[in-house]
C-alpha cells in the first residue's frame, strides 16, 4: 500500500501539486489521467522515490518513502518505468538490466538473472543480441520494452508506470498490456499515467483526474465515464474521445 | 568480465601499484639517508646567529656528514641555540673539549656547522650537553688551549703557492737600485714563477673539480673552508696588487726613454725583446686556462671565483705592462685597453694602474 | 579594504543558500566515501573507470609536462643562480617549486582540464537525460553512484599522477642539468636527496589529494546542479573550471602556509 498524505509541490513560486491526498491500496490498479502539464508525470516521480515533495508525506506500507531516502532505500518494492524508456547511457543494456541487482548485492546469482532477461525477452520477442548494444542504438520501441523488462526484474511491490503505452504500436501495445493484466492478478500494485480509454476501461480500478495539480475525481472507470460532472465530461469529449 | 573491461582494470592496476611502489621506495630512500628512522644523539651548541643554517644544514667532521641541525631557538642573551643530533655510527666522535665551528660564504648561502673533535683519548661527551662553538669564548678557549684543532686542506696548500708567489713578487721590490737588466730579470723569473703557480692551481683546480664529480659536494665544502681564508688571501692579494702598482709605477717611469737607452741596453733585442715576447705568450696561455676554470668555478662557488678573478685581473694588468715594456722602445701604440674575456673587472679590487 | 570586505560579504550572503547546499553535499560525498566499502560491488567498477581515464590516459601528457617543467625549471634555475655562483641552489628549487608547488598544481590543472570537464559534461547530460531519476528510482542513491565512485577515482589518479609528476620531472631536471655539465645520475640524485625532505614528498602528495577531492567535488556539483537543458551543461562546465581553479589554489596557499607552520 502506497500512500500520498497532503502532497505538495512547488517550482519557481509556481503549485504545481496542491495537498494531495490518495491511497493507492494493493492489488488495485489506478490510473491518473489529465490534460498535459497537471502534473502527472511529477506525481509519479513522487511516487517513484524520485522527486522529493516540498510538503508532505509519503508512505509505503506506512514507512515514510523519503526519510533517509539516501540510507536506506526500499530497493525493490518500487519499479519505476519511464515514458521514453531511460537507460544509463556509457552502459550497455546488459549492464543496465544488470545495475539495481548488482548494486544492492541482490541475492540473485547472475545466471538466474541471465535466465530471467532471456525469456523475458522471448516472451516480449526482442532480440537476445540487443543486450550487448548501447542504449542510443535501440528503437524506441525497443528502449521502452526494455525498460519495462527491467522493472519486472526486480519483482516489485508496486510498479509505477508513466504512459506505458505511449508512441508504442499495436503489437508491442498488445504485448504490454497481457502483461499489465497479469501482474494486476498477481496482486501487485500498478499506478499509471496515461490517457488510453482502453486502458482505463480494461484495467483500471480507479481513475484519477488530476486539473491544476489537484485531483478532481478518484472513482472506478464505470462511474468515471458515467460521470455528470461537466469538467470530466468535458475532458472525456476532449481527450478519450 | 569482456577483454576490453579486462585490460583496463589490469593497466589501471598497474598504474596505481607502480606508483605506490614508487612513493614507497622514495620515502623509504630519503628516510635512509637522511636517517631518520636511525638512532640518533642530540647535542646542542650555542652560535652567535643563525646565517646560513637551515634544517637540512649537515654537521660535518672532515668533510664527512655525521648529523644534521634540528631546531634554533635564541638563549637569554639572545644567542643562537642550534639542537642538531649526531648519527649513532659517530657517536663515538663526540668527546668531551670538542667544539662547533660555523662556516658561511661571505656573499651568503649556506653554512655548514664543522666538527672539531677534542684529544682522542677524551671521555664521551654526554647526550643533550653543550658542545661549545668557536662563536662563543668557551669555544675560543678550547682552540686557545689547543684542545681542538682547525682544518688544514687543499686550499691551505693553494694558498702556500700563492704565498710563495708573492714573496717571488717581493723579492724583485727593490727597483730603487735602478738596474733595468736586474730588474728584467727578476721580471722575467717572477713570470716564470708565476706560470709555474698557475699550473700548481690549475692541477689543483682539476683535482676540485674531478672532487665535484666523484665526492659529490667536496667542492661545496671546499668553498665553505675557503671562506675562512678568504680574508687571509686578501691580503695577500692586496700584496700583490700593491707589488704590481709599483712594478707599473716602475714601468710608467720607464715608459718613456728614448732610443739610446734600447739601442744600450739591449742592441740586437735578443736580452729582452724575445724573453719578454715568450713571457708573454705563456702569460696569455696561462690567462686563458685561468679564464676557462673561473668559468666552471663561477658555477660553482662564487669566493673561488671572486679569488681567480682578482688573481686574474691582476695577471692581465702584469700583462699590460708587460707588453707595455715589450712596446715602449718604439713606442707603438703604447698598453693596448684590450679587456679579456671573463678578466672579472667588476671584482678588481683596486686600479693598479 | 572595506569596501572589499563589503562586497565579499554581500556575494556570501547572497549565494548563502547555494554554499549551504555545497557543503551538505560535501557531507554527503564524505560519508559516502567513508562507508564506499561495504555498500557496492558495482560502484568499485566505476572507481576503476575513473582512475584510467583520468590517470592512466593522462599519463603521457603529464610525463611531457613533468619533464619540461623540470627541465626548465634546472634551466632557468642555472641560468640565473649561475650568476651568482649559486648553481647548487637549483636542486633546492627543484624540490620547493617542483615537488611541494608545481607538481601538484599542474596535475591539479591537467585533471581539471581533461576530467573535471568530462565529469561536468557528463552528470551534466546525465541529469537532461533523466538518467538520474533513473538511478534514484532504482533507489540507487546518485550520490553514493556517482559523485563517492568517481570522487575516490579522481583522488586515486591524482595521487598517483602526482607521483609520477615528482619522478618524471626529476629526470627532467638531471637531463637537462647534463646539457650544461656532464654529472652522473647517482650524484644529481644524492644532491636532490640531500635537498628533499619526506615532508616535501607528503606535503605534495597531501595536497595532489585534496585537489583530487575538490576536482571532484566542484565538477560532479556542477553537473548534477544542471537543471533541464542542454544548453546548461557548457555553462555548468566552465563554472566547475572556474571555481576549481580558484579554490585549489586558495587551498594551495593554505596548506602551504599550514607547512610552512609545521615544518
Amino acid at each position: 500500500m502506497i500512500e500520498l498524505r497532503d502532497v505538495s509541490f512547488i517550482s519557481e513560486g509556481r503549485c504545481l501539486l496542491k495537498d494531495i491526498n490518495c491511497t493507492f491500496e494493493s492489488g488495485r490498479c489506478y490510473i491518473v489521467s489529465g490534460e498535459d502539464s497537471v502534473g502527472k508525470s511529477l506525481l509519479t516521480k513522487i511516487l517513484g522515490g524520485i522527486v522529493k515533495p516540498h510538503q508532505g508525506k509519503v508512505l509505503v506500507n506506512g514507512k515514510d518513502l523519503y526519510l533517509n531516502i539516501d540510507k536506506q532505500r526500499p530497493n525493490n518494492q518500487i519499479g519505476f518505468v519511464f515514458q521514453d524508456g531511460v537507460f544509463i547511457s556509457n552502459l550497455s543494456i546488459r549492464e543496465n538490466l544488470q545495475l539495481p541487482i548488482k548494486y544492492f548485492k541482490s541475492q540473485i546469482s547472475y545466471g538466474e538473472l541471465i535466465n530471467r532477461i532471456q525469456l523475458l525477452f522471448e516472451e516480449f520477442h526482442l532480440d537476445i543480441a540487443l543486450l550487448d548494444e548501447r542504449p542510443s542504438e535501440l528503437a524506441y520501441s525497443a528502449k521502452k520494452m526494455i525498460s519495462f523488462i527491467r522493472a519486472i526484474l526486480i519483482d516489485p511491490e508496486i510498479y509505477v508506470l508513466n504512459r506505458p503505452l505511449f508512441n508504442l504500436d499495436f503489437i508491442d501495445m498488445k504485448r504490454i498490456m497481457s502483461y499489465l493484466v497479469r501482474m494486476k492478478n498477481s496482486e501487485k500494485t500498478l499506478i499509471m499515467t496515461g490517457n488510453s480509454r482502453t486502458l482505463m476501461e480494461n484495467l483500471a480500478d480507479e481513475v484519477i483526474l488530476l486539473v491544476n495539480g489537484e485531483i478532481l475525481v478518484k472513482e472506478s472507470a464505470e462511474r468515471f465515464f458515467a460521470s455528470t460532472n461537466p469538467a470530466i465530461k468535458t475532458y472525456i469529449e476532449n481527450n478519450l474521445g | 568480465m569482456d577483454r576490453q573491461l579486462k585490460k583496463v582494470y589490469r593497466r589501471t592496476g598497474l598504474f596505481v601499484f607502480a606508483a605506490i611502489l614508487i612513493m614507497l621506495f622514495l620515502v623509504l630512500f630519503i628516510a635512509q639517508e637522511q636517517r631518520t628512522f636511525s638512532r640518533k644523539f642530540s647535542f646542542y651548541t650555542v652560535l652567535e646567529d643563525a646565517i646560513g643554517l637551515d634544517k637540512t644544514t649537515s654537521i660535518r667532521f672532515k668533510g664527512t656528514e655525521i648529523g644534521r641541525v634540528r631546531s634554533f631557538s635564541f638563549d637569554e642573551q639572545r644567542n643562537v641555540e642550534t639542537h642538531f643530533h649526531i648519527y649513532s655510527e659517530y657517536r663515538d666522535l663526540v668527546v668531551e673539549h670538542s667544539a662547533i665551528t660555523k662556516s658561511v660564504p661571505p656573499l651568503g648561502g649556506r653554512a655548514t656547522l664543522d666538527f672539531l673533535m677534542g684529544p682522542l683519548d677524551g671521555d664521551l661527551a654526554g647526550e643533550h650537553t653543550l658542545i661549545p662553538s668557536l662563536d662563543m669564548p668557551e669555544g675560543r678557549d678550547l682552540l686557545a688551549r689547543r684542545k681542538v684543532r682547525t682544518r688544514g686542506d687543499q686550499v691551505s696548500s693553494l694558498m702556500a703557492n700563492l704565498g710563495k708567489f708573492v714573496e717571488n713578487l717581493n723579492r724583485d721590490d727593490n727597483y730603487d737600485q735602478g738596474s733595468v737588466f736586474r730588474m728584467l730579470y727578476h721580471l722575467a723569473f717572477v713570470t716564470e714563477n708565476l706560470n709555474h703557480t698557475l699550473v700548481n692551481m690549475n692541477s689543483i683546480m682539476e683535482d676540485l673539480q674531478k672532487d665535484n664529480n666523484e665526492a659529490h659536494g667536496a667542492l661545496f665544502r671546499l668553498t665553505v673552508n675557503l671562506a675562512d681564508l678568504t680574508e687571509e688571501f686578501r691580503v695577500s692579494n692586496s700584496l700583490l696588487a700593491q707589488n704590481l702598482m709599483n712594478l707599473n709605477s716602475l714601468i710608467v717611469n720607464y715608459s718613456q726613454p728614448d732610443d739610446i737607452l734600447t739601442r744600450m741596453v739591449d742592441p740586437s733585442g735578443e736580452n729582452i725583446m724575445k724573453p719578454l715576447n715568450e713571457g708573454l705568450t705563456s702569460l696569455a696561455e696561462s690567462i686563458k686556462e685561468i679564464n676557462e676554470m673561473t668559468r666552471f668555478l663561477h658555477n660553482q662557488s662564487p669566493e673561488i671565483a671572486i679569488l681567480m678573478s682578482e688573481t686574474q685581473s691582476t695577471l692581465s694588468e702584469l700583462q699590460k705592462t708587460l707588453q707595455g715594456i715589450n712596446n715602449n722602445p718604439l713606442i707603438r701604440g703604447g698598453i693596448k685597453r684590450e679587456e679579456l674575456p671573463g678578466a672579472g673587472e667588476r671584482f678588481r679590487p683596486m686600479e693598479a694602474e | 579594504m572595506n569596501h572589499i570586505l563589503e562586497m565579499t560579504g554581500k556575494k556570501i550572503y547572497l549565494n548563502w543558500t547555494g554554499i549551504k547546499e555545497f557543503f551538505s553535499f560535501t557531507f554527503e560525498v564524505l560519508s559516502g566515501i567513508f562507508s564506499f566499502g561495504k555498500r557496492t560491488q558495482i560502484g568499485f567498477s566505476v572507481v576503476v573507470k575513473q582512475v584510467f581515464f583520468t590517470g592512466y590516459q593522462a599519463l603521457g601528457l603529464i610525463g611531457f609536462l613533468a619533464i619540461a617543467v623540470g627541465g626548465l625549471i634546472i634551466l632557468q634555475g642555472n641560468l640565473l643562480l649561475a650568476a651568482f655562483g649559486q648553481s647548487r641552489w637549483a636542486y633546492m628549487l627543484l624540490v620547493s617549486v617542483v615537488i611541494r608547488e608545481l607538481s601538484s598544481i599542474f596535475t591539479a590543472l591537467i585533471v581539471v582540464a581533461r576530467s573535471g570537464t568530462s565529469i561536468c559534461t557528463e552528470l551534466g547530460n546525465m541529469v537532461v537525460n533523466n538518467e538520474i531519476d533513473l538511478l534514484k528510482s532504482y533507489g540507487i542513491s546518485p550520490i553514493d553512484y556517482l559523485v563517492v565512485s568517481r570522487t575516490i577515482g579522481v583522488v586515486v589518479a591524482m595521487f598517483t599522477l602526482a607521483i609520477f609528476f615528482n619522478i618524471i620531472s626529476v629526470f627532467g631536471g638531471w637531463f637537462f642539468t647534463t646539457l650544461f655539465y656532464p654529472i652522473y645520475f647517482g650524484d644529481f640524485i644524492n644532491n636532490f636527496v640531500n635537498e628533499v625532505m619526506i615532508q616535501d614528498i607528503l606535503v605534495s602528495v597531501v595536497k595532489s589529494v585534496v585537489f583530487g577531492f575538490i576536482i571532484a567535488l566542484i565538477s560532479c556539483y556542477n553537473g548534477l546542479k544542471v537543471a533541464r537543458a542542454t544548453t546548461e551543461v557548457p555553462q555548468r562546465t566552465i563554472k566547475a573550471v572556474v571555481n576549481s581553479i580558484m579554490l585549489i589554489v586558495m587551498v594551495n596557499i593554505l596548506i602551504t602556509y599550514i607547512y610552512s607552520l609545521l615544518f
